[in-house]
């Protein structure tokens, strides 16, 4: 039985290998990367957002394949449908007997990557709500559990909208982070073109022992979960959240008020605290500090805080309100 | 000697209350000497009591203790705490440990925190690392409290509710000096002279040992002031119609009252005219302060003196009887006079109340002496003509035109009841005991008839407002075929 602070480094030491192995295939994007692993060890799903071409199906492959955990994709598409994703009923024959038997769809996977979900009907992307919150699948009234851990990583194209069905609120709130792709720069498209151009290709090596792989993820995503918050940070985040939300008079700043239709909800609290305990132990603590909440509160908060007209028309970001909520809602 | 987490969260956050605690002192003290200070100078500005500055003083120490008690609460454990993690860089651990619940501290994660928390606190120091430091506001305070106490002093200075009553007390009394004595024993003198009523023989005595005792130079000014404030009263008790008579040379505005009166009452009471006076102030107070209620007659005196400058002009003069006009153009510095006087006239309306017991001729207690002097005197005005009377106290002899002429309007003659524009008319029947002066014209008539009521006072209607505006002048062309 290994001791906490065995336990505390064993982390670290799983979660750098990772990043580092996935950073072997991908060029860039560290930031991306961490905060990827960090939603998976936090226990949720990321929404990634970016351009074609950056390699956000290979990161989330690479990842699986560093994890040693199953993964699937599923491009989807306006004619996709929720049975697609979940499984269906099918009519089986075995022995003379013909029964229904279910097929599991493609959901059932440690890592799923849900390739342009905004391009799927409404229909089809609800049928990713209850997998995402609560593990587990209805098809015909018969209830599914998904396999742990399950980790949804989806993917967004901000340029191709027509033709696309932006995801409802329900379903961003499910996110726990939202991560933006920038484009590589110079130096970096150099060693991607080196990198994919050439006779071989990088091998992703799997971090985790393949026999205990799912149990070891188990218990780290459990350590996450033990790391101490002190009272007065949950109240910083508190005040956070508040202020966040346009209609909460207490707390809130003016450009809230002006831009935002729609605040955070508890979900955004909770996305905040977690992410911010996997930056404490990845920074040798055990407590979490003022650092690890600034840290994730942009990719935890930017897709929960809905922009409506009057800052679309000002080209008013999310990130930008956000910036202005950490600047001036006092720690103390 | 590396204390633990908590004995350093404990010192720190006591280091940190008294720092609160002394500025907090900083900051109101100022504050609170400059209330006091203030509440102190309205106290004494507006005349209050002085228990007024108490509920000050007792609102700011019920202040600086509630500030106090509140500094000590305010300064949780946490915020110590924060500022050994600032201090430390320890990234919120001590925040952590000293606000862990009880939940958390079961936590199997908690013994690593503590362990960090006390690896971190072996490299702090609460006497290094929490140095005093004096709040800005400390200076903003002193320097703005000084500023306003300074502001309140000077402006308390400009603007002195009763500096004007101030300024019109004089700061010290008179001094009484020897000639002012010698004039009082004299006077004395000539009360206690043979022949004279008991009453005035009584006066005399006091007067006398109230000489006496202004001579002690062990006295001081307040005491002889009210050594002469009380032989007053008793003589205005005993002879209510002598006073304010002699007494006067203490007054207190001695400019106007320098003892003349004294002067002229000497030369009253030896029967002669007041005419051997040159100075037409005397005669007017001495007139006066005959006490006999000529209060009025004294006011042309007095007016002669202002305007003894203009010789050419005649001036009135009424020391005996007559007849007294009040112009409307001398109202206003008549009615000064009469302030001025105030003793004299109270004498004139005590005696116009009870006239058959004040009156030279019914008051059988004074058949000479100071009121025969003026009653003498009144011989000389027995005649309406105010000139005699003036010829007499002049020492000059009649001079023509005199009083008519000056309240003559045009066509009218001089010496004749002009009251016209006059506001009431004062006429004083003569007596007939005058003793004769220097210059008089009296006649000798011992069989007049002695009214009972000397003065008549009747007020006289006042004249129609189409007399009283200025009549057009004539033009200039007309002028010379009208003559």
């Amino acid at each position: 039985m290994p001791t906490p602070e065995e336990r505390v480094k064993e982390f670290r030491r799983f979660f750098t290998a990772i990043e580092e192995e996935v950073g072997r295939v991908i060029v860039g994007q560290r930031a991306a990367v961490r905060k990827v692993l960090t939603a998976f060890f936090a226990s949720g799903h990321v929404l990634i957002e970016g351009v074609p071409g950056l390699g956000k199906t290979l990161m989330v492959k690479s990842l699986s394949q560093a994890l040693g955990l199953t993964f699937k994709r599923i491009q989807f598409t306006p004619d996709l449908m929720p049975s697609d994703i979940v499984g269906t009923q099918l009519l089986a024959d075995s022995a003379g007997a013909r029964h229904f038997e279910f097929k599991r769809g493609p959901i059932f996977a440690n890592i799923v990557l849900a390739d342009e979900v905004n391009r799927a009907t409404p229909k089809t992307q609800s049928a990713l709500l209850e997998a995402m919150e609560e593990q587990q699948v209805t098809v015909f009234g018969e209830t599914h559990a998904l396999d742990s851990p399950f980790f949804v990583l989806a993917t967004q194209n901000p340029i191709e909208i027509e033709g696309t069905y932006p995801l409802p609120e329900a379903q961003l709130d499910r996110f726990l982070f939202k991560l933006i792709i920038q484009p590589p720069n110079s130096v970096e498209l150099t060693e991607i073109l080196a990198r994919t151009t050439a006779g071989s290709r990088y091998q992703i090596r799997q971090v985790l022992p393949s026999d205990r792989a799912h149990l070891l993820v188990e218990e780290l995503k459990l350590l996450v979960r033990e790391v101490l918050l002190a009272p007065p940070l949950g109240m910083y985040i508190a005040r956070l959240i508040a202020a966040a939300t346009p209609g909460t008079e207490q707390g809130s700043i003016p450009e809230v008020t002006q831009y935002l239709r729609f605040g955070p909800g508890p979900r955004g609290a909770q996305a905040l605290v977690l992410g911010a305990k996997v930056n404490a132990l990845l920074d040798n603590r055990v407590n979490v500090s003022f650092e690890d909440i600034a840290d994730v509160t942009l990719p935890a908060l930017r897709h929960r805080c809905l922009l409506n007209f009057q800052a679309e028309a000002e080209n008013v970001t999310a990130d930008q309100i956000i910036d202005l909520l950490l600047k001036r809602i006092p720690k103390k | 000697m590396t204390e633990s987490p908590d004995q350093l969260l404990t010192q720190t956050r006591q280091r940190l209350v008294r720092q609160r605690q002394i500025n907090g002192l900083g900051v109101m003290l100022p504050i609170a000497i400059a209330l006091v200070w203030c509440c102190g100078i309205l106290v004494d500005l507006l005349a209050l009591p002085r228990l007024l500055i108490l509920g000050p003083l007792v609102m700011l120490g019920t202040w600086l203790a509630l500030l106090a008690r509140h500094t000590k609460r305010s300064v949780e454990q946490d915020l110590a705490a924060t500022l050994i993690d600032e201090k430390t860089d320890s990234k919120d651990r001590f925040l952590t440990f000293s606000t862990a619940s009880s939940t958390q501290t079961s936590s199997p994660l908690f013994p690593i925190l503590q362990g960090q928390v006390a690896q971190k606190a072996a490299a702090f120091h609460p006497d290094r690392d929490v140095p005093f430091q004096l709040d800005r506001r400390v200076l903003v305070s002193w320097v703005g409290s000084t500023l306003c106490t300074l502001a309140l002093i000077v402006l308390s200075s400009l603007f002195t509710p009763t500096g004007d009553i101030e300024a019109s007390i004089p700061t010290s009394l008179p001094s009484i000096t020897e000639q002012e004595i010698q004039k009082l024993e004299e006077a004395a003198r000539r009360l206690t002279r043979q022949g004279a009523p008991p009453q005035e023989q009584a006066a005399g005595q006091q007067l006398r040992s109230l000489a006496e005792k202004l001579k002690d130079p062990t006295l001081s000014q307040e005491e002889k002031q009210q050594l002469i404030e009380e032989t007053q009263k008793k003589i205005q008790l005993s002879m209510p119609q002598i006073l304010p008579f002699d007494l006067k040379i203490f007054a207190n505005d001695s400019k106007n009252d320098s003892g003349d009166g004294n002067q002229s009452e000497k030369q009253k009471q030896d029967g002669k005219s007041s005419g051997k006076s040159n100075d037409p102030s005397e005669q007017g107070k001495g007139t006066s302060s005959s006490g006999s209620g000529e209060q009025q007659q004294q006011q042309p005196g007095t007016q002669e003196t202002k305007q003894s400058d203009n010789k050419n002009q005649p001036q009135p003069k009424e020391s005996g009887g007559g007849i007294k006009f009040n112009q409307p153009q001398q109202q206003s510095g008549e009615k000064k006079e009469d302030r001025g006087q105030g003793p004299g006239e109270q004498q004139q309306s005590a005696q116009n109340q009870a006239p058959n017991s004040n009156t030279p001729g019914s008051d059988p207690n004074r058949p000479g002496g100071q009121d025969q002097s003026n009653q003498d005197q009144e011989k000389k005005g027995e005649t309406p003509n105010p000139q005699q009377s003036g010829q007499g106290e002049g020492g000059k002899g009649p001079t023509s035109g005199g009083r008519g002429e000056r309240f003559s309007q045009p066509g009218e003659q001089p010496g004749g009841f002009l009251t016209k524009d006059a506001r009431f008319v004062k006429v004083r029947i003569p007596t007939g005991n005058e003793p004769q002066g220097k210059g008089d014209t009296l006649t000798d008539n011992d069989d007049a008839a002695q009214p009972k009521t000397p003065y008549s006072n009747a007020p006289l209607k006042d004249a129609p407002a189409s007399e009283i505006q200025p009549k057009q002048p004539i033009p200039l062309e007309y002028r010379t075929i009208l003559k």
